[in-house]
């Protein structure tokens, strides 16, 4: 629950405050964020299924957008940027799609 | 002893990693921290603070990333704002050095008249103007007909003003070159002495074409509405444009398609000249002039002067193409 908590916190934050980026991160802020979601649909299944944990979610969270972003990062260094890209956003897709499925069946039995 | 079943290969080996992604797509830590939790192990009071701040953290970062991502990039639009400026500029620019040309021009024509008259051949100089009005190099001033064509109003504003905007839907009301071209050369049948599309004076060389959904008229396009100026004999002419092939054919665009047409008669119209018609031959004056000198000084006193205007050269030319 704390993180849950702790992410509206920030969230708001963000949109209150201005922060800025820096240029050198902003490559991968789009499959970053594409990854954050994944977390967060993941986080949100296994909180109805009732084995949410903080711990995990964050971790989850963080390794994430990590890892996102080496690969990016190593796709660039190796000249296969947006074919690494789409193999990540195809991937990380695919979980968001199963895990939303779930969510569905949770809510609405159906 | 393993039983046989497993030595052997599952049938979707190869899908090994899809499956994994479709099956588990939930981070199996869940489960291994439910378990935890159910043998009773609690997270320390650090570890929720330090959760509570990466949590912040991360909220942070993500909605920071989706503004930044969501924001058009600034890059772009100072190119874009460049280009526009760059655009206008040049455009001005071409403008005065088109109206320097107009200029200069006239100045050629009226030094090449006072040449032709202190040279005494008042008949030459009146030949070349008219031939230059014919070919539509010098401005001219008349009576004649001025005929709008506009695209049918259902056809959406945006398309009208900017011929180059992505037209939706049915293409069938458009204005089209074809249809300018059918115009204008019933106005020629009709008898028309001079035409101007837009402020643009049509010579022989002319051409009518579209690229995209723009018009063009010697390669610049046009923006509707477009408007034909011809100027011709008041009497005859807008009968001779409604009785030939062109009057008809308007009138189906417009019950068929939608089509705008607004065809006036008009008391004065003023065209531009076209200019810029390039000597391409000229032929020496062979034939003996009406003042019966002899050949050899016939020709050499026709070269100046087809040199010093291209109405003089049509004038030894002597051939009838002239006539648009």
């Amino acid at each position: 629950m704390i993180a849950a908590i702790g992410l509206v916190i920030g969230i708001v934050v963000g949109i209150v405050l201005h922060p800025t980026v820096p240029v050198y991160l902003q490559p991968y802020l789009p499959i970053a964020v594409v990854a954050a979601l994944d977390a967060v649909f993941g986080g949100l299944r296994a909180m109805l299924d009732g084995i949410f944990d903080d711990r995990v979610f964050i971790v989850s969270f963080l390794s994430n957008v990590v890892v996102a972003a080496l690969i990016v990062y190593l796709g660039d260094q190796l000249g296969v940027g947006s074919q690494l890209s789409t193999g990540v956003v195809v991937v990380l897709g695919i979980r968001i799609f199963s895990n939303a499925a779930a969510i569905r069946r949770h809510l609405f039995k159906a | 002893m393993p039983p046989a079943q497993s030595r052997r290969r599952p049938v979707d080996a190869s899908m090994a990693l899809l499956r994994e992604v479709m099956e588990h797509p939930i981070d199996p830590s869940y489960a291994l921290a439910a378990a935890r939790r159910a043998r009773g192990e609690r997270p320390g009071r650090r570890g929720v603070v330090l959760i509570l701040v990466l949590a912040v953290l991360c909220g942070l970062f993500v909605t920071r990333a989706v503004i930044e991502l969501r924001r058009p990039e600034p890059g772009q639009a100072v190119g874009r704002a460049t280009l526009e400026r760059e655009i206008t500029r040049r455009s001005a620019l071409a403008e005065r050095r088109l109206a320097e040309i107009q200029r200069l021009r006239s100045q050629i024509a009226s030094t090449a008249a006072q040449q032709l008259t202190a040279s005494g051949d008042a008949e030459l100089v009146t030949r070349g103007q008219q031939l230059g009005l014919a070919t539509g190099e010098l401005p001219v001033t008349g009576p004649g007909l001025e005929i709008v064509l506009q695209d049918a109003a259902g056809l959406g504003n945006a398309a009208a003003v900017d011929p180059r905007a992505v037209a939706t839907g049915s293409d069938d009301g458009r204005v089209l070159d074809r249809d300018l071209q059918v115009v204008v050369n019933g106005l020629w049948v009709a008898g028309a002495e001079a035409v101007a599309i837009n402020g643009r004076r049509l010579s022989a060389l002319s051409a009518i074409r579209s690229a995209g959904l723009a018009i063009l008229v010697d390669f610049r396009p046009l923006k509707p509405p477009y408007v034909v100026q011809a100027i011709g004999d008041p009497g005859a002419m807008p009968g001779r444009f409604a009785a030939d092939a062109a009057g008809p054919y308007l009138q189906s665009l417009r019950d068929n398609y939608g089509v705008q047409v607004a065809v006036t008669s008009a008391t004065r119209l003023t065209l531009p000249g076209a200019g810029s018609l390039a000597l391409r031959t000229a032929v020496p004056k062979v034939s003996s002039p009406p003042g019966g000198s002899s050949s050899a000084s016939a020709s050499s006193a026709s070269a100046p002067s087809a040199s010093a205007s291209s109405a003089s050269a049509a004038t030894s030319a002597s051939s009838p193409e002239v006539t648009p």
